[in-house]
């Protein structure tokens, strides 16, 4: 069974379907989720959090394509898990910088897909290592230790490549008129 | 705003994190399952490929009856399956409602496609689009006596079974029958529309002789206005379908007569019979949203009908009577 297939057979609700997906990513989607709240919550509530993604990706398999499965589950992943810890009122333990104003002010959706598109090109701008030092962190909640064991890379370096993506991605929003300016 | 939620904008796959052996993959298939029977048997007439709770709307609007089972959802921490086998999940946490995927400016949007497709009723096929968002309505037929759906299964030549008579002590009160098109046959497009929100409503119409009835339901009331809610559906995993119930509810498994498997599940609020008898031939039907991928296969199969009896006063020895008598 190939990506295309197996979101087909979701789209018919084939159980098997699911279970070729979950083979294939619940290690992934687990390490997500755990990274998130593994620190604050309990492998029950893991395990929670990402049948919830699978029941996510059953009911919602007809929109994704095949090839983005992937990049799909880490985001209701990331996103669920997030949701999770804002609910017993846990904060992540990232290094983080306000970088602007609340979205809850944010009137127009057209604002927060230029966000979107501003993050995107901050992004693209990186450079190896920077993107990826940036995503483990900020993305997938890697905690600065875990990123310096997993990449080889010594931990001051680690800390100085993330503040340069911090810089890049202020930059980018400054350029959108969207970084609040006395940061 | 914080960076991290910034990053909730985006989705990636790029980065090779290392995997941790946290759990098995065979036990977040089987919460996963757990969670896909407790819903489907909550909802017993959601389109499996509508987005959002569109066919739920129309059908409740129609049979107020199902409110009863509805009101469990999300409630059920336990599962039991035909054959007397129960699990025990955590069912109660319930479902973040934020998703990448669906940002909330997208909401009034959707609203107004559900209001389009709740007003759409008959055998007629309405198909609402917005955006990357897209649902049918339910082709229904409300009935108005016990005696027009008899007619309408003969006429169909239907594998569904109903009650020799109305049961003693309750009248007629209200039902419906809901219809699918065989797959040999295809709907036909009657009119798109582009409104000014933006949403497109296309109507399509089904051949007669290629409507088959997938689904019904019967609703009778007593004199102290109780009542009895009879439904058979056609399923497409019969033999794998799940019952959620809580602690403290009573579920056992029955033999009913005619039937493959039966059980009974005493909630507190009411008192449900679940039935299965297996289709000798499975039927197929063509999904109408099958017509809006092209890459998307729209055939599917039922392989047995469930039916199910619900009464709110009951038990569940009476309610196999009023089956046996």
């Amino acid at each position: 069974m190939d990506e295309r297939r197996a979101l087909r057979g979701l789209t018919q609700h084939n159980e098997t379907a699911l279970a070729w997906f979950i083979e294939r990513y619940a290690p992934y989607v687990n390490t997500i989720v755990f990274n998130i709240i593994g620190n604050a919550m309990s492998i029950k509530d893991v395990e929670e959090v990402s049948s919830d993604v699978f029941l996510v990706l059953w009911k919602n398999a007809e929109r994704i394509r095949p090839g983005k499965v992937k990049a799909y589950l880490s985001g209701i992943a990331r996103n669920m898990a997030r949701d999770r810890l804002r609910q017993a009122d846990q904060a992540l333990p990232l290094e983080e910088d306000i970088l602007t104003s609340s979205a809850a002010d944010m009137e127009h959706d057209v604002e927060v897909r230029e966000q979107a598109r501003l993050v995107n090109q901050a992004m693209l701008n990186m450079e190896y290592p920077d993107r990826e030092i940036f995503l483990r962190h900020y993305y997938y909640c890697q905690p600065l230790s875990q990123i310096a064991e997993e990449m080889g890379i010594n931990l001051s370096t680690i800390k100085t490549r993330l503040r340069r993506g911090r810089g890049k991605l202020k930059d980018e929003l400054r350029k959108g008129g969207f970084c609040d300016e006395d940061i | 705003m914080k960076i991290s939620d910034l990053l909730d904008l985006i989705e990636d796959d790029s980065v090779p994190i290392r995997e941790k052996d946290i759990i098995a993959s065979e036990r977040i298939m089987e919460v996963t399952m757990a969670k896909i029977h407790a819903e489907n048997e909550a909802n017993p007439f959601m389109r499996k490929k509508v987005r959002k709770s569109t066919t739920f709307v129309i059908i409740a609007a129609v049979i107020l009856a199902l409110s009863v089972t509805a009101l469990a959802a999300g409630l059920f921490n336990h599962v039991a399956r035909w054959d007397g086998t129960q699990w025990e999940e955590t069912m109660a946490t319930p479902m973040p409602t934020t998703a990448p995927e669906t940002p909330s400016a997208e909401e009034p949007e959707l609203e107004a496609m559900d209001e389009v497709l709740a007003k759409s009723q008959g055998r007629e096929l309405v198909i609402a689009k917005c955006g990357s968002n897209a649902g049918s309505n339910e082709r229904i037929e409300v009935l108005t006596s016990m005696n027009q759906l008899k007619e309408l299964l003969t006429a169909d030549r239907s594998p569904f079974t109903i009650p020799v008579c109305v049961p003693e002590g309750y009248a007629f009160s209200r039902g419906a029958v809901a219809y699918e098109l065989a797959a040999e046959y295809s709907y036909t497009l009657k009119s798109s529309e582009m409104q000014d929100n933006g949403l497109v409503v296309e109507r399509y119409t089904a051949p007669e002789e290629g409507d088959f009835i997938s689904a019904y339901t019967l609703v009778f009331v007593n004199s102290t206005g109780d009542e009895l809610v009879l439904s058979g559906r056609m399923s497409e995993n019969s033999e794998s379908a799940g019952f959620g119930y809580s602690d403290g509810d009573n579920v056992r498994k029955v033999d009913m007569e005619e039937m493959d498997n039966a059980l009974v599940i005493e909630y507190p609020e009411y008192t449900a019979l679940f039935m299965r008898k297996a289709l000798n031939n499975s039927i197929s039907y063509i999904f109408p949203l099958g017509m809006i991928r092209e890459d998307d296969d729209p055939v599917n199969e039922f392989d047995g009908i469930i039916y199910r009896i619900t009464s709110t006063t009951l038990d569940g020895e009476a309610i196999c009577a009023l089956l046996a008598p």
